[in-house]
């Protein structure tokens, strides 16, 4: 029961801390001199990306660790960051589009950057799906480490696609060789959308990991006694 | 054209989605322990009765 009220509190404090943010991107931070109102999706947009490379890292990390010490627990937090990471990967590519259409003109591009998203949220929609055709808890957990582990390779080659090769997309506006190149109250609250999406990111790989425990215990349950 | 019903396009798309994803974590969760549950239950209930066996802890549970 302490937990759920833990867990329930934890989810609200996050809910606000979204929403804080969410309401500062909207309304107290200026337009773009250049763009208008329209950058404001940024404050969703790069948060989104930038969630989506940490969670494909903690996959990653949670794959290696399984190979090394043959826990379930890493494979439990591997699949449930791999499913976030999915999520947010979906949300890059959605708010993409709808910032695309108003400045570009068009929803979609064949832009390096968006056909690299594209492939990794390719290569983790089959990393779950892989995983659902494996019935052995041991030989799933090794297999989807291998193939979440091959899977990251993706994500530098995302980031690098705008300066790797000529596109549509603008290239990075933070992590860049230099300074920042953005106004610093527009810099603060992209910080902040990225820290509020974080505690999101933390928050929901909780629930995510009780969500493969109950699936494990449903397994085990299953498993014939010997 | 004003840029306003793009930019709450976008809100209302990554906040319905991280909702939804919430709603279908918490979904799946309350599905899985129920189907743990039923399965431990019927196991439960299927084990041929030892002789001096210890009751299984669900068993135990029951009773109290």
């Amino acid at each position: 029961m302490r937990r759920l009220v833990r867990s329930s509190v934890s989810g609200w404090l996050v809910a606000l801390a979204v929403a804080v943010t969410v309401g500062a991107g909207l309304t107290v931070v200026p337009p773009d001199a250049v763009q208008g109102d329209v950058q404001r999706i940024m404050y969703v947009h790069v948060p989104s990306a930038w969630l989506a490379y940490a969670a494909f890292f903690v996959t990653l990390v949670g794959g290696v660790l399984y190979l090394r010490h043959r826990d379930l627990r890493f494979d439990r937090l591997a699949v449930a960051s791999a499913e976030i990471g999915l999520l947010f990967t979906g949300l890059t590519i959605v708010t993409g589009a709808i910032w695309g259409k108003a400045t570009w003109g068009k929803w979609w591009d064949w832009d390096p950057r968006l056909t690299t998203t594209a492939i990794l949220f390719v290569i983790y929609a089959a990393y779950l799906l892989l995983r659902q055709s494996l019935a052995d808890r041991h030989r799933r957990a090794r297999v989807a480490a291998v193939f979440g582990s091959a899977g990251f390779l993706n994500v530098p080659i995302v980031h690098f696609s705008v300066l790797w090769w000529r596109g549509l997309h603008q290239p990075p506006t933070v992590i860049r060789p230099g300074d920042p190149a953005i106004d610093h109250l527009m810099l603060a609250e992209l910080l902040a959308s990225v820290a509020a999406f974080t505690l999101a990111y933390l928050w929901l790989l909780r629930r995510r990991i009780e969500l493969e425990e109950a699936l494990d215990a449903a397994e085990l349950a299953l498993e014939p006694t010997g | 054209m004003s840029d306003w019903p793009s930019v709450v396009a976008a809100y209302a798309v990554t906040i319905g989605g991280l909702l939804l994803y919430v709603a279908s974590v918490a979904r799946r969760r309350i599905r899985a322990r129920q189907v743990a549950d039923a399965l431990a239950a019927q196991r439960d209930r299927d084990a041929p009765e030892q002789p001096g066996a210890e009751p299984s802890a669900r068993v135990l549970e029951a009773g109290r």
